[in-house]
């Protein structure tokens, strides 16, 4: 009998040209439940950044009458941040600017399809 | 008034690392010097940056200062710090009076009214919640003014799939556009005032994770995608698409409500 995994398959995030972190982390708590990242990222720090971030995302969504958030995407000069969430799960990614966002928003909703 | 900044000001310079700062910049606020309030609340807030009664002065500071948006933001991390901060929960409740929600501002006061039921501050505040005229106390943007063709700069956009087009000034006010729900209700205002928030949170991000000057920010939801960027005046450019919408629309119809609320500004 086999089970979804309740932490999804970091990697395959992390392995995407450009990427610098990858988390896994609660809306509830902003802990860090599982993360792959480069030496110079402070992953508490993204993750309670990101975790900030979508909660207001989802207050304005409520505001405008368009349902729960699936995808935060924060494009920058320096950089892109990327959220997608599954019920209280976020998974957030920590980019250079000349990634895809196209290549990571599509990883990232794969990579939480699988989760129990 | 002036003896008891005096005092506190000596109290401080006695101490510079005691928290007679709190005290000090609610003074400076009740003596309407806000910015000497502000510096003096953000010095201390350096130094102890999880001291919720420091958050709360801060809060006080904005509010007087017109600043509704950011007197929210400093009363939520009030409340993060310190869960029963009656101040705060007070203050939230202002917060929604002034956005016309007696409803929510009322919920707020109850929270503070089971933690301290004979608190001068809370018997004021529910006589006060009580008889505010509503109505009257729905921001309005008075920031900018509102010229011929407000109304009329994002008109296009909706012929392009966008059903909601705003220009929202750092205050969270609406200079510009609509944004019209299923109903058939503009809720405007209510969401320029929530991305004031939103936006503060923006910032906060950029800076911290060294992201640089923010481009867009794309919330994608069940029922359509918001799509917001900077624009001139430290405003910023909204707009909301339907679901079903190809995900990159978003993405160039903000790009074209910015640069059209930019010519717009800049023609004022």
């Amino acid at each position: 009998m086999s089970h979804a995994p309740v932490v999804p398959d970091l990697s395959a995030l992390a392995r995407i040209r450009g990427v610098r972190a990858v988390l896994l982390t609660s809306l509830d708590d902003a802990l860090t439940i599982a993360s792959s990242s480069h030496v110079d990222v402070d992953v508490d720090a993204l993750a309670a950044f990101a975790t900030a971030l979508c909660r207001r995302a989802h207050q304005a969504a409520a505001v405008g009458a368009l349902g729960a958030v699936r995808v935060v995407a924060l494009e920058a000069a320096a950089g892109r941040l990327l959220a997608a969430a599954r019920g209280r799960l976020l998974l957030v990614v920590l980019a250079e600017r000349d990634t895809s966002p196209g290549m990571i928003r599509l990883a990232l909703t794969r990579a939480l399809e699988g989760l129990a | 008034m002036p003896d008891e900044i005096a005092r506190l000001s000596e109290a401080m310079a006695r101490d510079p690392g005691g928290m007679a700062w709190v005290a000090l910049a609610d003074a400076l606020r009740r003596a309407r010097q806000l910015p000497a309030a502000e510096r003096t609340a953000l010095r201390g807030l350096a130094r102890h940056p999880y001291h919720a009664d420091g958050h709360d002065a801060l809060a006080r500071i904005a509010a007087d200062a017109g600043d509704l948006g950011r007197a929210r933001d400093e009363w939520e991390m009030t409340l993060r710090l310190d869960a029963r901060h009656v101040g705060a929960l007070l203050g939230m409740g202002w917060i929604a009076l002034a956005g016309g929600d007696r409803a929510t501002a009322t919920r707020w006061w109850e929270g503070a009214q089971a933690l301290a039921p004979t608190d001068a501050r809370v018997l004021a505040a529910g006589r006060q919640f009580a008889a505010a005229p509503v109505a009257a106390a729905v921001p309005t943007p008075a920031r900018h003014p509102l010229t011929r063709g407000a109304q009329d700069i994002f008109a296009s956009l909706e012929d392009e799939g966008a059903h909601a087009a705003l220009l929202v000034d750092d205050a969270g006010f609406v200079i510009a556009g609509r944004a019209t729900g299923a109903a058939g209700v503009d809720h405007a205002h209510a969401l320029g005032a929530e991305l004031s928030g939103l936006t503060a949170d923006v910032e906060r991000a950029r800076l911290q994770l060294q992201l640089g000057a923010w481009e867009r920010l794309l919330v994608e939801c069940e029922d359509g995608t918001m799509a917001l960027a900077p624009a001139a005046s430290d405003c910023i450019t909204v707009i909301a698409t339907p679901a079903g919408t190809p995900s990159g629309l978003p993405r160039l119809l903000v790009e074209r409500a910015r640069r059209r609320a930019n010519g717009w500004l800049e023609a004022l």
